[in-house]
């Protein structure tokens, strides 16, 4: 199961994906970041982050994207 | 894999990001044109009902259909509807325009009002984020599930999963 949590608070969005097979999380951030612009969401990524496996709450390995 | 991404949005026109669509028409170029070709403004429209009616359902704002002047004049152009509150009962327009821009219509006179205003602007920017967010992912084939709390300070933090196979 592909699950995405999104916390959205003063103008910024807090994505949070899991369960996608290899990179194809980064290819459904780039969809869902393409479709925000065609709804007129101007949007720039302050942070990305690939979690650990085995971190799933966020204590995460950072890896420049 | 699993990745967290933070965003900063602000709202503006309809844009095609070319950048995006190169990274996506590489994987997939049906993707990528399908993107490029949606009609994204009947969206909008509704992306922006649909926020103005989670507001009204706020303790103290009002959803409406017009706005006044300070004179109570009437705005005579068309609205998508409007928010009011009993510091503002003039009334927060917003209108969707040609281009799918969101624009904002409003008598800023009195100091008072200007600042209400732009606490209602924040509060709509969040919910409009909501819905095109709920919107992007049901286009994308998510079960979605929303959440939305007001934070001690007045904010509004919204909550949502989306899940699918």
């Amino acid at each position: 199961m592909k699950r995405v949590k999104i916390a959205i608070k003063g103008g910024t969005v807090n994505l949070d994906f899991d369960g996608f097979a290899g990179k194809t999380c980064s290819d459904e951030e780039d969809v869902i970041r393409a479709l925000y612009g065609k709804m007129g969401v101007k949007n720039d990524v302050t942070f990305s982050d690939n979690k650990r496996e085995e971190a799933p709450n966020g204590i995460a390995e950072r890896e420049k994207s | 894999m699993s990745k967290i991404v933070i965003l900063n949005t602000q709202l503006g026109a309809p844009q095609v990001l070319g950048d995006l669509l190169q990274k996506i028409g590489c994987k997939n170029p049906g993707l990528a044109e399908w993107v490029r070709q949606i009609d994204t403004i009947p969206i909008i429209k509704e992306c922006v009902e649909n926020a103005l009616t989670r507001l009204g359902q706020v303790n103290g704002i009002r959803q409406d259909s017009t706005v006044t002047d300070y004179y109570g004049k009437p705005y005579a152009g068309q609205l998508d509807g409007s928010l009011k509150t009993d510091k503002f009962p003039n009334g927060l327009g917003f209108k969707v325009n040609d281009q799918g821009m969101i624009e904002f219509v409003a008598d800023d006179y009195k100091p008072e009002w200007r600042e209400e205003i732009e606490r209602l602007r924040k509060l709509f920017t969040d919910a409009f984020l909501a819905e095109a967010t709920i919107s992007i992912l049901l286009i994308l084939g998510y079960e979605v599930k929303v959440s939305s709390t007001i934070t001690s300070g007045g904010e509004l933090l919204f909550n949502l999963e989306g899940a699918k196979q």
